[in-house]
C-alpha cells in the first residue's frame, strides 16, 4: 500500500506524486472512505426510522383485524404516507450513493473494497506509528 | 509562520481529517447537482396532490440544481487549494532531526 511518496518528509522530493498517491499517503482517502461509510449507515438508519410510523399502523391494523375477526373500516395508510415513502426513498438513495462513492474511491486509491481497504490501512498505519 | 502552521496541520492529521470530510461533501454535492431537480419535482408533485388544484406549482426546473452546483464548485476549489498547499510539496525536515543521535548523546554527556 506504500506508494513511495511521503508527505511528511522530503526524502524523495524529486518524484512528482500523482493525485492518487497523495490521497493515499496523506490519509485523506481513508478518512473520506470512513466518512462516506458512516454517512451511508446514518442514511440507512434514518430510512428505517422514517418508515416506523406506517409500519406501526400496519401492525395495529393487523392486530385489530385479528381481534375483531373482520376487516377494520379504517385502512392502515393515510395520504401523508406518500410523503413518508418519498422521504424514505431519499434517505435510501443518499445511503446508496455514499456507499457506491466509498467503494469507487477505495477501488481507485487502494484497489480493494472499502472495508478491506480500511482494515488493511489500519494495520499498516498502526505499524508505522508504534 | 505559515510553514510552522502547515507543519502542525499535516503532522497532527487535522489537515487529513478536514480534507477527508470536505472530499466526502464534494462527492455528495456532485450527486445532488443531478438528484436535486428530480427530488424537487417529485416533492412538488406530492405537494400538488395534497393541496387544492387551483394552486399553481412549477414543474421540472434545472434551477434547483444551481445552489448545489455553486456549493460543489466552491468546496472543490477550497479542497484543491488546501490539498495543494498542504500535501503537494513534502514538508521540510526540522533541523533538530538532522543532528545525529550519537552527537546529541555526546553533547548531553558533556
Amino acid at each position: 500500500m506504500s506508494f513511495g511518496w511521503n508527505p511528511t518528509t522530503c526524502d524523495n522530493a524529486h518524484v512528482k506524486p500523482t493525485l492518487r498517491e497523495i490521497l493515499a499517503e496523506s490519509h485523506i482517502s481513508a478518512v473520506t472512505i470512513a466518512v462516506l461509510l458512516l454517512w451511508s449507515f446514518d442514511s440507512a438508519f434514518r430510512a428505517i426510522a422514517a418508515t416506523w410510523g406506517p409500519f406501526f399502523r400496519v401492525a395495529e391494523y393487523l392486530a385489530t383485524a385479528v381481534a375483531i375477526r373482520d376487516i377494520p373500516s379504517l385502512g392502515p395508510f393515510i395520504p401523508e404516507d406518500r410523503i413518508i415513502l418519498f422521504v424514505t426513498f431519499s434517505y435510501l438513495f443518499s445511503g446508496f450513493v455514499s456507499l457506491v462513492s466509498a467503494w469507487l474511491l477505495a477501488r481507485w486509491v487502494y484497489g480493494d473494497g472499502p472495508l478491506r481497504s480500511l482494515s488493511r490501512y489500519r494495520r499498516i498505519a498502526g505499524r508505522n506509528h508504534v | 509562520m505559515f510553514d510552522r502552521f502547515k507543519h502542525a496541520v499535516v503532522e497532527s492529521f487535522v489537515g487529513a481529517v478536514a480534507l477527508g470530510f470536505i472530499l466526502g461533501d464534494v462527492i455528495l454535492e456532485f450527486v445532488e447537482v443531478f438528484a436535486s431537480p428530480v427530488s424537487s419535482w417529485v416533492s412538488r408533485t406530492q405537494y400538488r396532490a395534497l393541496t387544492p388544484h387551483t394552486a399553481t406549482v412549477p414543474g421540472f426546473s434545472l434551477r434547483d440544481a444551481l445552489p448545489h452546483a455553486v456549493r460543489f464548485f466552491l468546496l472543490l476549489l477550497v479542497w484543491f487549494v488546501l490539498l495543494r498547499w498542504l500535501y503537494f510539496k513534502p514538508l521540510k525536515k526540522e533541523t533538530s532531526e538532522s543532528v545525529p543521535n550519537s552527537e546529541l548523546v555526546g553533547r548531553l554527556q558533556e
